[in-house]
């Protein structure tokens, strides 16, 4: 039987052009967002993750997952929160599989005792706090910690964390205060105890 | 215990840093224990706060755009792989989808002729009073050609068809009512003599050694102007 190739060289080689020309103006837009909106990223997976390296790979592939997705994007000002969300789930889903990891290895050490801080000041800079506040930070609901993250960074307003988060302006307030007023009584268990030792 | 009531507003406006009621105000500005218990939660929310600002402000490491930039550059050749494969594929598909087509509309086209030919019934004519026909598609018609003719009630069917399945041609068959047979063979042989006019004329028109016409030179002669006669004066 006669083999039968269909060519269209001319047709080819334009759709070949224009696919080009709408992957490097893809790149262009893309790299502008990843110019304003890329320490973003890493702060808020440096914000659930507390780690640089972790941070930076989470970052990372959260930044490569919008790219990829980017042509689905239809609203450009939600780029932010899409982002952000993408980079959260991210890293929650690094922070739970680095907790698990965590056990296994802490289940054959025992932690090391210290003396209790003196003032304040001493008590916020010591490492058990921060890690205490780290392990309060955690206990939040996902919903809660995300806005403190958020409300924390400089240069966000209350307006931008709602944007950011297509959220009305009063829910983020609420959020912002019920978060805080927790973190704050699960510290001041803490805070009372070192001070009676 | 008296105190205790205030407690709740007390955590409030040191988490909102709003001014406190004047009732609750009248009552911390007497209340030594209530100012302790203010001042503790104003600077619990402030240790809360400078540790989110801590955990929220980090540096970006220099080199985190480059990175990220570098990871993009890598994944172009691996989407466009991904798309070639993509398109290949479906090419592939396309291909095979009108191969089968073709093969397909070959087999009807057999399958049919089949069908065709065995419907009609076959048996000979004895006796007929009309000359032996052919009937090909109305082109080469004429007593000489055909040897046979079959006929089945009012079905007519000639020998052409099974020559004419060996030239792979499109046969047509024809239905005649009992007794035009006749009428239908004269029709059909003025049909074949009129377009065997139009083929010879046709192909005189093609004759390579006919010479075109000439047309001899057009003289014009000088254009001479003259004056319209004035009938103004009748």
């Amino acid at each position: 039987m006669q083999e039968l190739v269909l060519i269209q060289p001319i047709r080819a080689a334009e759709e070949q052009w224009s696919r080009e020309a709408a992957h490097a103006a893809k790149r262009r837009d893309f790299e502008e967002r990843l110019a304003e909106c890329g320490p973003l990223a890493y702060r808020v997976a440096r914000g659930v993750l507390r780690n640089d390296a972790d941070a930076e790979d989470v970052a990372q592939e959260a930044l490569l997952r919008a790219y990829r997705r980017f042509d689905r994007l239809r609203d450009a000002q939600r780029f932010r929160g899409w982002l952000v969300r993408i980079v959260f789930r991210l890293a929650l889903d690094r922070a739970r599989s680095a907790k698990r990891r965590e056990l296994r290895e802490t289940e054959w050490a025992q932690p090391a005792r210290r003396p209790a801080p003196a003032t304040a000041e001493e008590l916020a800079a010591s490492s058990e706090f921060q890690a205490r506040f780290d392990r309060a930070l955690d206990e939040l609901p996902e919903k809660l910690r995300l806005v403190l993250l958020l409300a924390a960074m400089e240069g966000h307003t209350m307006e931008e964390v709602a944007a950011i988060l297509a959220l009305p302006v009063g829910t983020v307030k609420s959020r912002l205060f019920a978060g805080r007023k927790k973190l704050a009584e699960k510290l001041q268990c803490y805070v009372t105890n070192t001070k009676k030792r | 215990m008296l105190c205790d009531k205030y407690e709740e507003a007390l955590i409030g406006a040191a988490a909102s840093g709003a001014a406190l009621d004047s009732s609750v105000g009248e009552h911390v500005s007497l209340c030594a224990h209530c100012q302790e218990i203010l001042a503790a939660q104003q600077s619990m929310f402030a240790l809360v706060d400078a540790g989110l600002r801590t955990r929220a402000n980090v540096a970006v490491p220099g080199n985190f755009g480059h990175r990220v930039r570098a990871a993009i550059q890598m994944e172009n050749p691996q989407e466009r792989r991904r798309n070639s494969a993509v398109l290949a594929f479906g090419s592939l598909a396309a291909a095979a989808a009108l191969l089968i087509a073709i093969l397909l509309a070959q087999s009807l086209r057999h399958g049919g002729k089949d069908t065709a030919r065995s419907v009609v019934a076959e048996s000979k004519l004895q006796g007929s009073p009309l000359p032996p026909v052919h009937i090909d598609n109305g082109t080469n018609l004429g007593p000489s050609l055909p040897r046979t003719l079959y006929s089945s009630g009012t079905v007519w069917r000639t020998s052409w068809l099974r020559e004419a399945s060996l030239r792979r041609k499109v046969d047509p068959e024809v239905l005649v009512p009992q007794g035009q047979e006749e009428l239908l063979v004269k029709y059909m042989q003025g049909i074949a003599a009129r377009k065997a006019r139009v083929t010879i004329s046709a192909g005189l028109q093609q004759e390579p050694e006919m010479k075109p016409v000439e047309v001899p030179s057009i003289e014009i002669s000088e254009l001479v102007v003259t004056p319209l006669p004035d009938l103004s004066s009748n």
